[in-house]
Formats: C-alpha cells, structure tokens, sequence
C-alpha cells in the first residue's frame, strides 16, 4: 500500500452488478475510486477522453480496468482490443470480469493481452473475496507503470 | 479328269476318305497276287500239258500198233477197218482235238476232229500264253514205215477251266473288297463319330450356346475325353451363368445409381457411361463410345479433364475434386473421382470415373455451418444473460444477510427491489427465449394476405402506448399482399412499429409511418420509418442480436429485433435498417417473397 488513491474504471452495463462490485470493494477497504461506465463506446470515450470525459481531474487515468465482455454498443473484446493497441494505453492492467465460462472467450481474452481472465461467482461471500483479493493484488502488491 | 478327281477328294470327309485308300491298297495287293501266282499256274499248265500229250502219244501208239500185228502175221499191213474202229472208239484225252494217220500212200486212213470251243475271251487266252500242241508220230516198225500217226491237243478247256475260276476269285475279290470296305467305313465311323460330333459341339459352343453336350461314345480313351470336354463346357456354362448374373447386378447398380459415372480407355475415351452420366447430357449412353470429352465439352474443360485423367492413370493414384462447374452452371458445384483401372499385370489400363452435383450438399452445409454457428451464439447469449440476473439474487440477498446481522436497515428497501427486478428479469429472458424458440419450431404455412391489414392490426394492439406517447402512426392503404405466415408477420410489425415509439426521444411531433416502396434492385420492400432517436450506422448489426440494447436503461430484453430477424430470415427475406444518424429518425426495411414459395 502506497497510501494512494487508486482509480479503477469499471465497465458494466449491469447496474446491479456494477453496485455489487462497488460495495465488495468498499466493504473490503481498499482505497479507491471507481469510475463506472456502462458501454463499451462510453468506456472508450473514457480513455480517450472525448466528450463528457474531457475533464481529466473528473476523469483520471485508472490504474486499473475492470471489463466486462459483454456489453452495449462495443462489447467487451473490442474495448480490451483497442485498449491493447494503443500504446499509451496498452500498459494499463486490464482485468476481465465476466459471467461467461466460455472457453472461447477466455482464449480470445488472453490473445488480446489481458492481464486476467475473472468469473463473476455466484455466491456473495466469495464475490467479496474475489473483489477484496482483487483489490490487495492490483491495487496493493502489484506495482503500477504509471506514475 | 484331275480337277474332276481333286474336286471329288475334296468334297469327302475323313471316313470315305481313309475307307476310299484302304480299298484301293487292298485291291492293288489282291491284283498283284493274282498276277504273280498267274504265271505260276500258267507255266504249270502247260507242263502238264505236254506230259499229258506224250502219254497219250504213247498209247496211242501201242495202240496203232496191235492192229498192224494182229491182222497180217507175215506180211505186214494195217488192216484199216479195224484200226478207224479202234481210233474210233479209243477214249481220247479231253483236250485232243484232232486225230490222223496217214499210210504210206499218204491217204488218210483216218481223221477226227474233236473241237473245244474256246469260252474265255480271248485276250484272257492270249493272256494265259498256252498254245496248241501239234505233234507227228512216224509208225516204224523193224525199220518199215508205215504211216504217220498225228495228234493235236488245244488248252482251250484249261483256259475256260481258268477263266471260270479266274471268274469265281474276281467276284470273291469284289465281294470280299465290298465287306471289306464297308467294315472299315464302319468301324471308322464308330471310332471317329464322337470325333466329328465333338467338333460340331465345339462350334455350336463357340458361338456362344453354351447348354450343347457332347454324346458320350466311342473306345474308353474317348470317353474320359469327350466327358472331360462335357464338365469343361458345364462348368463355362456355370461360369458364364455367374459372370452375367454379376454383370447384370452391377449393370443395375450402375444404373440406378444417382452419380454419372464413366469408363475411359487410356486416351480418355469413353468406353461405356451410365444412365445418369447420359441423361445428365440428354443423350444416350451410346452416343459417348468411341468419343472423348472434346466433343461434348467446351474445349477448354475439355484439356482439363484430359489433364486430370492423365494424371490418374500415370500416378496410379485415386483422385478425388471438389470444384466449380462451369458446365451445370454458376454456383455449381461437382464431386468428381477418377479410378484407375489396372490389369493383372498391375499396368493402367482404363480410367473409373464418377461425378455427382454436390450444389446443394455444399449449400446444406453452408446453412448448417451458419445454423451451427448461430446455435452457438445463441447458447452462449443465453448463458451469460441468464447468469447475469442470479449473480444480482444471489450477490445482494448475501449483502441483505450481512446487513441484517449488522443491523444495518438503510438498504434494505432497495436491496429487495434490486432482487425482485433481477427475478423479473430472468422471468421476462426465459419467456423470450421461449418465444424465439418457438419461432424456429413453428412455421406456419404460407398465406396471401395484406400487409395493409397486419399492420393496422400491429398498431391497433399497440394502440394504448401510441396514444400515451401521442404518436401519429399513418399506414399507406393497399400494400402489395405477400405470402408468409400473418401471424409472424403481425408480430414484426408490432415489434418494429413498438420499437419506433419507444426511441422517439424528445421528438414534439412524433410520427410513425407504415408503407413499402421499390428498391434500386428492383425488390419491393416494406418499412417502418420514424422521426425519433435514430441509430449509430456502426451499430447497425448489433441492435438485430440477441438481448442487445444500445441503451441499458431501457426497457425490454431487446428481444424485439432479434425475433423480427429470425421471423424474417425464415421466410427468406431480409431485414435492415438505415438512419441518418442520431436525432435524424431511422427507417426499418424489411423484403418478403411476392410469390409462394
């Protein structure tokens, strides 16, 4: 812990799911702020920092993205493919979390370069275990490229 | 006379011919004999002849003699009476035919003439060579003469003696030579007649009817032979019985097989094809013998057939094409696989070949691909969208838990609504994935009906939403009918005509148009038009997927368009929208066929 606030842009058109994610990692304690968007174009819009997004200090570089695949308008595996092309981008930790166990997918995501390949677990308890190792991991023992 | 005689030997069969040898071998040998013991018995004769004559000389003379003495004791004379008496009454010979005596005086004192009739003819007396024998006989007695005592002797009765035998042996002879001819011809004629009719059989066989036997006959050698010869024809008979029979049943499975298939020799000509090879060229099988694929075939497919085949027979190997064919026409395709056919010696010598039109085998599969494919995505949409509402009950019912030990009541209320959406949800997924299901399942038989009517029956089940939003919704009255099943057709009418309505947007003089127009291909589509939201065109494919929404917040499963589409493209029509871009309205078009199908 640097004692930093860490950003976390998470992409998830599912409102509740959005919620859960939020709370897991509150009630866990990891400092954060997460910036929830719902669409893949608005996720993009985002990086980019294009339209509502212009303002950098209202919309900062995330240190870490929580993607879902499937989403409105450009799912997921695009949003993962142009984050990972671009090369001011591409260093950014990308982990995908996701309901699909498809094996397809897990493939695909890993080609594009993701960091790592989550299933949204059925269960409360072990979604606030997922979210609170999630958070120690990323946000704690791993050490971020960007300053 | 020669050709005369060579015409005639060519014209005998072997018996007369061995018969005809034979005889003239015997009678050559029977003449011979007859010669040479001839002149044995000719010189015999004739010996016998002469001793026959000097005895009767010899008593004769003792005869004449007693009647010199007997009359005159002292002076000799012949007392004439008696000895004519006694001439007269001696038993001569019986080949004398003359005799005298003649005295001193040279009167004769006697003379007879005893003739022989000669009966042989004459060149048989002349070849027998016995002559007369004339023969003079002074009478001297103690140096006296007394007269001449002359005796003349023919062979004239032995000559007819010898031709009556010599008659007598000739028709033996021919007797003897006709027995003898006619044994041999006959027993030729039993030795070779199983011969001669196995010959017979032999050439009836050759021509081709194989049910003729040969009768066993003949010495026992024969016998194992000509029944050898019979089980040889039996068992070609049941050879060839077998060889139709199979060639029969390969005949019918050739020709009721659906794939055109050929036989080539090594130059690609064609040798036989089967029915649907011909009837696939509207000709008859027999019109492709003796011909190559030049005259049948543009020249160009015509080398590369040739190359093909080629290829086959050099590497021996099997080739099997999938490829376009230009001859069934475009989009065509064929399976074609050429055989080469070796010999015992293992050398090529004929080409097997067989095509079939795959055209639509190929389409099948490319449907079943794009079904497999769509089935896939399906599922997989499925899975993931009705996972998505559990994880909400199951994540926040854990959350509630917590809270409520932690007496935490705040978010209670929302918690609870959060989990009753999230069952409402799930509810809402699975009756739409019932109802997609159902649409793949169900597919009614086609009707006319007007679009006209299903549109304003559409709009009339929307009416309560239509009024609340105060949208106009006009209908262009007369559409072209169409044939599909209406109730399906309705149904994309509703979901269309619903999804205008619901993105209107902001829109003060919201409207709702109904019509169908002609495309630039000539096509008659039907549309949806309004002056609402509008759609990004780079989401124009994504909006026709399964439980996909460009906006989360709004209604629906976004099933509506994905259920338009699979009714649509059941019906073989096509589906597609067009938008100026956002706030310009967006138009829904869809194409159904004019026709039945």
């Amino acid at each position: 812990m640097k004692g930093e606030i860490l950003n976390i842009l998470l992409v998830e058109d599912n409102e509740d799911h959005a919620e859960l994610v939020q709370r897991s990692l509150e009630e866990n304690q990891v400092a954060n702020r997460i910036y929830w968007v719902q669409d893949g174009e608005e996720a993009l819009d985002y990086l980019y920092q294009r339209g509502t997004y212009a303002d950098k200090t209202k919309s900062p570089c995330p240190h870490l993205i929580l993607l879902d695949l499937r989403l409105p308008k450009i799912d997921g595996l695009e949003v993962l493919k142009t984050i990972k092309t671009d090369e001011k981008l591409k260093s950014i930790p990308v982990v995908v979390l996701t309901s699909s166990e498809s094996e397809q997918d897990i493939g695909k995501v890993y080609a594009f370069h993701a960091n790592s390949y989550l299933v949204k677990p059925l269960d409360f308890e072990k979604f606030t275990k997922l979210m609170r190792d999630l958070g120690f991991y990323w946000l704690g023992w791993n050490v971020n490229p960007l300053q | 006379m020669t050709w005369l005689i060579s015409n005639f030997w060519a014209r005998l069969n072997l018996v007369p011919r061995l018969s005809l040898v034979v005889a003239l071998g015997i009678l050559l040998v029977v003449i011979g004999a007859v010669y040479q013991s001839s002149q044995h018995i000719t010189r015999d004769t004739q010996n016998e002849l002469s001793a026959e004559y000097n005895r009767q000389m010899e008593t004769l003379e003792s005869v004449v003699l007693a009647t010199l003495f007997m009359e005159e004791k002292t002076h000799h004379h012949f007392d004439l009476k008696h000895l004519t008496g006694l001439l007269s009454a001696f038993k001569y010979s019986a080949d004398v035919t003359q005799i005298s005596f003649r005295d001193t005086t040279d009167v004769a004192a006697f003379s007879q003439e005893i003739p022989i009739q000669l009966e042989a003819p004459l060149f048989f007396s002349r070849w027998c060579g016995l002559e007369n024998i004339y023969l003079n006989r002074p009478i001297i007695v103690e140096g006296v003469y007394y007269g001449l005592l002359s005796l003349s002797m023919s062979p004239n009765r032995i000559i007819n003696q010898a031709w009556g035998y010599y008659l007598y042996l000739v028709r033996l002879m021919f007797l003897s030579l006709v027995i003898v001819l006619f044994s041999i011809w006959f027993v030729l004629r039993k030795a070779l007649q199983p011969l001669l009719s196995l010959a017979e059989v032999s050439k009836i066989l050759t021509q081709g009817d194989l049910s003729v036997r040969v009768k066993i006959a003949g010495s026992p050698e024969l016998q194992t032979v000509l029944l050898n010869f019979n089980q040889m024809a039996a068992s070609f008979q049941t050879t060839l019985a077998a060889l139709q029979a199979s060639e029969a049943i390969n005949r019918t499975i050739l020709e009721s097989l659906s794939q055109k298939i050929f036989l080539k020799d090594r130059n690609s000509v064609f040798l036989a094809v089967n029915k649907a090879y011909a009837e696939a060229h509207g000709l008859r099988a027999e019109e492709f013998v003796g011909k190559d694929d030049f005259a049948f075939y543009p020249a160009e497919l015509a080398r590369q057939y040739r190359a093909d085949d080629r290829e086959v027979m050099e590497s021996g190997e099997v080739k099997d094409l999938e490829e376009a064919d230009i001859a069934l026409g475009k989009g065509c395709m064929t399976r074609t696989i050429k055989v080469p056919i070796r010999n015992e010696a293992g050398e090529v010598t004929a080409l097997l070949g067989s095509f079939e039109d795959i055209t639509a085998r190929k389409r099948a599969e490319q449907q079943l691909a794009q079904k497999n494919a769509e089935l896939e995505r399906f599922t997989y949409t499925i899975s993931h969208d009705l996972k998505s509402p559990i994880i909400t009950i199951k994540g926040f019912l854990g959350s509630l838990v917590a809270d409520a030990r932690a007496g935490n009541m705040e978010r209670l209320e929302t918690d609870i609504k959060r989990i009753a959406g999230a069952a409402d949800k799930m509810q809402a997924l699975l009756t739409d994935v019932l109802e997609l299901s159902r649409i793949g399942r169900m597919v009614q038989p086609s009707l006319k009906f007007s679009m006209t009517a299903a549109a304003q029956d559409a709009s009339e089940v929307l009416a309560g939403t239509i009024r609340a939003k105060g949208v106009k919704v006009t209908i262009e009255p007369e559409m072209p009918a169409v044939f599909a099943d209406p109730h399906r057709i309705r149904e994309v009418m509703q979901n269309l005509i619903e999804n205008a309505v619901k993105y209107m947007g902001s829109q003060a003089e919201p409207q709702v148009a109904v019509g169908c127009r002609f495309l630039a291909d000539g096509r008659q589509a039907y549309f949806v038009k309004d002056n609402g939201l509008g759609i990004d065109m780079k989401f124009r494919d994504k909006i026709f997927g399964l439980f996909e929404k460009l906006d989360p917040h709004s209604e629906g499963t976004g099933i509506g368009l994905a259920l338009a589409k699979r009714i649509i493209e059941l019906h073989h029509g096509t589906i597609w929208v067009e938008s100026a871009g956002l706030e310009q309205g967006s138009t829904f078009y869809f194409t159904l066929p004019q026709q039945p199908a």
